[in-house]
Parts: structure tokens; sequence; C-alpha cells
């Protein structure tokens, strides 16, 4: 309870910082949909050559971008900021404060800064979820939603685990905000199920650097593209990636020494 | 003269610049990477899920133009537009104008720099993707010196528009939805998401146009042995003028903001 009025308040904040930026709110519109059109458009162009990618059809494919920007809009509104800061601080020192006070730090770490505009991402991809699913006509069931939004739950949780991994390494090589370019580059192969790539890349991209889980999962499912395999391994990598992410973090810890100390 | 020797001690120091920074920039180049390698592998599936072909594209042919196209993009790309407004409006330009020469030079001679170093990256990448993927090319003997030609007009007339593009920091103080609308268009009409032929035939018409399909997609369309001799000159004369363009635009809009520069920070 006391967490939560934690971060209600650092997003408040956020808000409150971006709406100072008014007219950024034309230009993050702008950005969100040209980023969806490019996507769209260039799903369009390869269904004009084939009927299906694999087991993937068109309407299928929509699903997916859809899924694909609202993981990205989740990273955007606080994933990336708060972590950012994080990096910084290791460098800085302003971890010191992160660490006095009285709440889980890790939790801190992740929620301590929000860009609502990154609001525009989740909308125009839950937008798309909801016209792609009516399309394929997999809403009727309740439980196939309730699945579906498991689904997407656990898919956010292994990109924050992974996120969250990837700037831990601050603390022994302190300069990593390159890390995130190196996400920004594969999490773009996550726009097309994996399915299409090959075997080596396909293993990397579900058990090493996990976007398979995030936006190909929960699409498939919705779909019809799931295995019960697959399914039940659904549950076990992200909640692994997230012990993984703890345990990172206390390692992590006992490296820093604060600037000042 | 002058202008040679600055280059020449340019280039060297900018080559010391990046190498310092060689971990950052194989991160850098990932992306650089990825973006082809992930349209070669979707368009191979798109080949083999129609039974061998897309269009006049094999397997083996969308390998071998994707692999091209990662080479002659990392030929020609520059980043000048994510840097020049903030050097606007930090105020950092206002040290430059005091050179006694024009500040291009000096990005140039940079961004050259850095993609002599980058080849060491590169090479190999290509090597690998050679190997995993089996691209089929036509080579032809012309075809060697008439692809340099291309990807040097290419490389040329991209940095002209893109160098002028980010002039825009003069009047615009936040130019990041600019900068991705120009990203958008190039992307769409570059021939980076697949071959030209494989676009609507308005859309490839559009593309004849604008001056992406000559930057990026013409030059790898000789290696693909595509061309006639008859093409290749026309392309270059498009080219050409479209860096003659490109420069005479550079000219006016670098005056006019040089004149509205107002050295913040100074």
């Amino acid at each position: 309870m006391h967490l939560w009025r934690v971060f209600v308040s650092h997003g408040r904040i956020g808000l409150l910082t971006d709406l100072q930026y008014r007219a950024n709110f034309v230009n993050q519109l702008i950005v969100s949909l040209l980023s969806v059109g490019l996507s769209l458009g260039s799903v369009f162009l390869v269904f004009r050559h084939t009927s299906a990618l694999g087991a993937w059809t068109q309407p299928d494919l929509l699903l997916l971008i859809g899924v694909h920007m609202a993981v990205r809009g989740f990273i955007g509104l606080f994933v990336r900021p708060s972590l950012h800061a994080f990096v910084e601080g290791v460098r800085t020192g302003d971890v010191d404060f992160v660490l006095l006070k009285p709440v889980d730090s890790q939790l801190y770490v992740c929620l301590q800064r929000f860009r609502v505009w990154s609001l525009f991402d989740m909308l125009l991809g839950a937008g798309l979820i909801l016209w792609s699913a009516v399309g394929l006509k997999v809403a009727a069931s309740p439980g196939a939603v309730l699945l579906f939004l498991a689904a997407l739950g656990a898919g956010f949780a292994v990109v924050v685990a992974f996120w969250f991994i990837l700037s831990v390494t601050a603390f022994w090589f302190v300069r990593v905000d390159n890390v995130f370019v190196f996400f920004d580059a594969l999490f773009d192969t996550a726009r097309w199920p994996v399915t299409i790539y090959p075997a080596f890349l396909r293993i990397a991209l579900t058990f090493v650097i996990p976007v398979a889980w995030a936006v190909t999962m929960p699409a498939a499912l919705l779909s019809g593209h799931m295995t019960a395999g697959a399914l039940s391994l659904a549950g076990i990598v992200p909640a692994g990636f997230c012990l993984a992410a703890r345990l990172c973090w206390q390692w992590g810890l006992r490296r820093y020494a604060g600037a000042s100390a | 003269m002058l202008l040679l020797r600055f280059y020449a001690a340019s280039l060297r120091q900018d080559l010391l610049i990046h190498f310092q920074y060689r971990a950052s920039m194989g991160i850098w180049l990932l992306g650089l990477i990825m973006e082809p390698l992930i349209y070669l592998m979707v368009w191979q599936a798109v080949a083999r899920a129609q039974g061998g072909a897309a269009g006049a594209y094999t397997p083996g042919r969308f390998a071998a133009y994707f692999m091209l196209m990662m080479v002659v993009n990392h030929a020609t790309f520059t980043w000048v537009m994510h840097y020049m407004s903030y050097r606007i409006r930090t105020g950092l330009l206002a040290g430059r104008l005091l050179y006694p020469l024009h500040p291009i030079h000096g990005d140039a001679s940079h961004n050259a720099a850095y993609k002599v170093l980058a080849l060491f990256v590169l090479i190999p990448a290509f090597g690998a993707m050679a190997a995993a993927f089996q691209p089929e090319f036509h080579f032809a003997a012309w075809h060697a010196p008439a692809f340099l030609l291309a990807l040097g007009l290419a490389a040329l007339t991209r940095f002209l528009l893109e160098w002028t593009l980010a002039l825009a920091g003069f009047w615009i103080v936040d130019t990041g939805a600019l900068n991705l609308s120009y990203m958008t268009l190039l992307m769409i009409f570059s021939g980076r998401m697949a071959p030209m032929d494989l676009f609507p035939e308005w859309f490839a018409t559009a593309g004849r146009i604008l001056p992406f399909r000559w930057c990026l997609a013409f030059p790898v369309e000789i290696l693909m042995g595509d061309l006639t001799p008859t093409d290749v000159a026309l392309g270059c004369l498009a080219l050409a003028a479209w860096g003659l363009a490109a420069g005479g635009l550079l000219t006016v809009v670098w005056k006019a903001g040089v004149r509205r520069f107002g050295a913040v920070g100074s």
C-alpha cells in the first residue's frame, strides 16, 4: 500500500513534468503514428507477395504489431527512463539516495521515472490488438482473453527483468548507456513472429534475449498458434528471468561503493 | 591545398577518437546489421512460402540484395541530424564558427573515419551472412567501377541532404519528429524494406523521383546485375542532380540559419 503510494506520486510527477512541454504532444503523436505506420506498411508489403508466413496470416501479424507497440510503450513509459536514471546514478553516486529510502530498492529503481507520452504507443498498440482480435473472432471466449492478458503480463515482466539485468552491469562497467541501443536493435526482431527465423536465432530470442516471450507468445496465444509445451514454458521462463534479476541486483549491490565513499 | 591538409590531419585524429570507443561502436553497428538481417530473413521466409521465389527473387537473391544493402547503407548513413540541434541549442556551434573553415568538413571527416574503422566489424558480418544465407551474386567486371562511382555519389548526396535537414535545428528546438519523418520516407522509398520491384507500380514511380532510391537501392542494383550500362549512367546523373540541388539548398539554408543563430551559452 505504502509502495503503491510512492509509485503513484512518481507517476504524477512524471505527468506534471511532461505536461510542461505541451508542444511535445504533437511531436510524440507524430513519432508514434509514424512508427506504427511503418510497421503496418511492411506487413502489407510482405502480404502482397504471400498469403502466410509460416502459420501466420496477415490479421495475425497485425495483432503481433499491436503487441509489439504495446510492449514498446510499456518500456518507454517507465522501464527505459527509470533504468536510464539508475545507470546515470551509479556513475554519479545518486544511487546512495535510493538505498537510503525505506522502500524496496530494486522496485524503486525500476519505477522512479515516468514518461507519459509513451502512453500513445500503448494506446495505439491496444487499439490494434482490439481491432485485429475482433477481426480474428477470438474475443468471444473470456478464457482466451484472460490467458492473453496473463501472457502479456508475463511478457512485460520478462522485459523489465531483462532490461534490469542489462542495467545492473553498470555496477561493473559504469558506462553502459549503450546496452539500451543493443536492446533496441534486437527488439526490432520481435516485429515478426520468431518462428520465421533460423533455429539459432529463434533459440537466442527465446532463452537468451527473451523478446519472444514479450511479443510473439501473447500474439500466438490470441491467434491460436500456441503449442501446449510452449504454454507451460511461458510461466517458467519469465519467472526465471525475474529471479535472475533479483539475484543480479543483490550481487551487484555488493560491488557498489557509492561515489563519495 | 589547405583543405587537403585539413582532411589528412582531421581523419587521423578522428580515427583515434573513434578507436577509443570501439565497444560502443560495435553495439551501434549492431543496429545497422540487424535491420537488413531481419528483412533478409523475412523475405526469405516469403520466398519459401511461395514455393521458391517472390517476384524475381529467390532466397539466394534476397540474401545478396540485403547484404549489399547493408554495405551501401553503412557507406552512406550519417548521424549529423542527431547532434546538430544539440550543437545549436547549447551554443557549441559558436566555437566552430570561429574556424576559418566550414564546419561541414569536420563532420565529413568524422563520418569517413568511422566508416573505415567500422569495416572491421562489417566485413566479418558480411562473411558470416554469406556463410549462413547462401547469397546468389551475378557479377560482371564493369559492375565494380560503376558501383564505386555510384556509391561515392550516393554517399555525398545523402551527406549533403541530411546535413541540410539537420540545419532545421536553427528554427525548431526539438527536431525529433522531423528527423523521424525523414527516416520514415527514407525507409520506405530507399529499398531498405524490400527491393523496389516488389512495391506497387505507383510507389516505385514515386521512388524514381525522390532521391532516396538513388542513394541506396541504386548502387545495390548495380552489383545485383539488374541494370544495363544506360540505366547506370542515368542513375549517376540523377544522383549528381540531387547532389547539386542539396548542395545549393545547403548553402542557402546555412546562410539564413547562421544569421538566426543566437550563440546561446557563449
